[in-house]
């Protein structure tokens, strides 16, 4: 219960901080009214018909980064104006302080993918999927955005303030974008920069969220691998932020 | 059962705190505090009257020594003693997107306060701290005196048996000391609430406490109620205050030990 108790007082943090969804989604909102309507046109010559259709799993990832990020910063301003050392010193375990925190999160990032989604459909962007490919997609972004609010949260607890915490961040997400299947097809791609992109675990999520979008159905191999991929690395993500919490209090 | 018994609310046996960074923030607390007292820990800035605070608060860990809240081992049952103590630190502790009761409420959801007691218990503070007119405003529009009466009020709703506040009176103009005194003598008297409190205004600890400790550079170097202090040397606490706290005496005791 006391995950809940944290969770709501995330969330409302959220609404009363409502900028952060804004600015969260307007990058990835960008991408996909802007730059597919753009770079559409090129891209119907390697065979793509709809290229919002074809960046929007990519953009779910984007979107999941940018909305987990922005729950660490939750982490700095709690330190320097709210109750962060009053809930450390409550009887509150830390794994529910920790989970309540990823989970808003990650309820942030289904809010935007929601938006996305809405906005994608007046770029004739139509999902292929049924109720069962649905609930993949909720799958998928669930661990996808556990994992980054995860890595966020614990990096929001080690790095010493906002401007490193942010340099960190824009190091470590625009690299992982660019290097996946985001916004190229895999086949097109070859050499080291082929290996690059098939290392990146977030280029077989998108992977598959794309085949379940587009086609409604994923290869059941290919699938299960990704799911069992994303729930050790949802684990490490758990593990990372508590470790990140305890340190907290062992200075 | 019998720990609830327990005449001293804390007992500390040489506190020692190192950090990480290497700084020696405690080198030697002995401290020994009675349940339902108010005791004042009193010294300079960078005395480690805050590390302290946050040691006995389970917020941090020291690098060796005792420490027993209520007989409970600080190490082995931090979860326990939690659930018996509060602290208002220095900085205002409330969350400007929650309103009043809802910044009542959440810290009672954190303490598992059944949500009647929790708002009968709420409604009681509000009344007690004088907060009724600040119900329907935003926090964030608060006065600064009133924050940190809210603050107090909300680290009540646990009805904690320890409130630790942490130089509560810092920045505040005359009549919002007063009236925070007032409050620190109607939590202790009719809440039956043991308060540790730390500050450098002696005229505070004069006026409140039941017990005053000094610390200097990390260690206590006197102890006992306000009465026993001033009739060692018969002097003032600020003039004992003054001899334990100063340079000079700190060089008299190093050549002592010598």
């Amino acid at each position: 219960m006391s995950v809940f108790t944290i969770l709501y007082r995330n969330v409302k943090w959220r609404f009363h901080n409502a900028f952060t969804i804004v600015i969260t989604i307007l990058q990835p909102v960008l991408w996909l009214v802007l730059y597919s309507s753009i770079a559409g046109q090129t891209m119907k010559s390697a065979g793509i018909e709809n290229y919002t259709a074809f960046i929007l799993p990519g953009l779910v990832v984007l979107v999941s980064f940018s909305a987990c990020s922005s729950s660490g910063i939750m982490n700095y301003m709690m330190k320097s104006d709210g109750s962060f050392y009053r809930v450390l010193i409550s009887p509150v375990r830390r794994s529910s302080i920790v989970l309540g925190g990823l989970l808003e999160a990650v309820l942030c990032t289904f809010l935007e993918v929601g938006i996305m989604c809405v906005i994608s459909r007046f770029f004739s962007v139509r999902l292929a999927a049924d109720i069962r490919g649905m609930f993949l997609i909720f799958i998928l972004v669930f661990l996808t955005a556990f994992f980054i609010a995860g890595f966020a949260y614990g990096a929001s607890l080690v790095l010493p303030d906002e401007v490193m915490y942010e340099t960190v961040m824009n190091a470590v997400v625009l690299p992982v974008f660019f290097l996946s299947t985001a916004l190229f097809p895999a086949e097109d791609i070859n050499g080291i920069l082929k290996t690059a992109v098939n290392i990146n675990p977030f280029t077989h999520v998108i992977n598959i969220l794309r085949d379940v979008i587009l086609y409604g159905t994923a290869e059941r191999n290919y699938l299960l691998f990704v799911i069992m991929l994303f729930v050790v690395m949802a684990g490490l993500g758990f593990i990372w932020a508590l470790c990140g919490l305890k340190k907290e209090m062992d200075l | 059962m019998q720990n609830q018994m327990t005449k001293y609310a804390i007992e500390t046996e040489n506190i020692i705190k190192r950090y990480k960074n290497g700084v020696q923030a405690l080198s030697g607390v002995f401290l020994s505090v009675k349940a339902g007292e108010i005791f004042s820990l009193l010294g300079e800035n960078g005395a480690g009257k805050s590390t302290l605070i946050r040691i006995l608060t389970t917020y941090l860990r020291p690098t060796s020594g005792e420490v027993t809240v209520f007989g409970k081992n600080i190490y082995t049952e931090a979860a326990w003693i939690r659930s018996q103590i509060a602290c208002v630190a220095q900085q205002t502790s409330i969350d400007t997107q929650l309103s009043l009761e809802e910044n009542m409420l959440f810290q009672s959801r954190l303490y598992k306060i059944p949500k009647a007691d929790a708002v009968k218990q709420m409604e009681k503070l509000i009344y007690g701290f004088g907060l009724e007119r600040y119900r329907k405003y935003p926090v964030a529009s608060y006065s600064g005196g009133v924050k940190r009466r809210l603050d107090i009020a909300l680290n009540m709703m646990s009805k904690p048996r320890i409130l630790f506040l942490d130089e509560p009176t810092v920045g505040m103009d005359a009549g919002s000391r007063n009236l925070m005194w007032e409050m620190m003598k109607q939590i202790r008297d009719e809440f039956k609430i043991t308060i540790f409190l730390t500050t450098h205004y002696l005229e505070e600890a004069e006026r409140l406490s039941n017990h005053i400790c000094i610390m200097k550079d990390g260690k206590t170097v006197k102890q006992g109620t306000l009465a026993e202090l001033c009739s060692l040397s018969e002097s003032t606490l600020e003039d004992i205050f003054l001899h334990l706290t100063s340079a000079e005496s700190g060089k008299r005791e190093e050549e002592d030990c010598i």
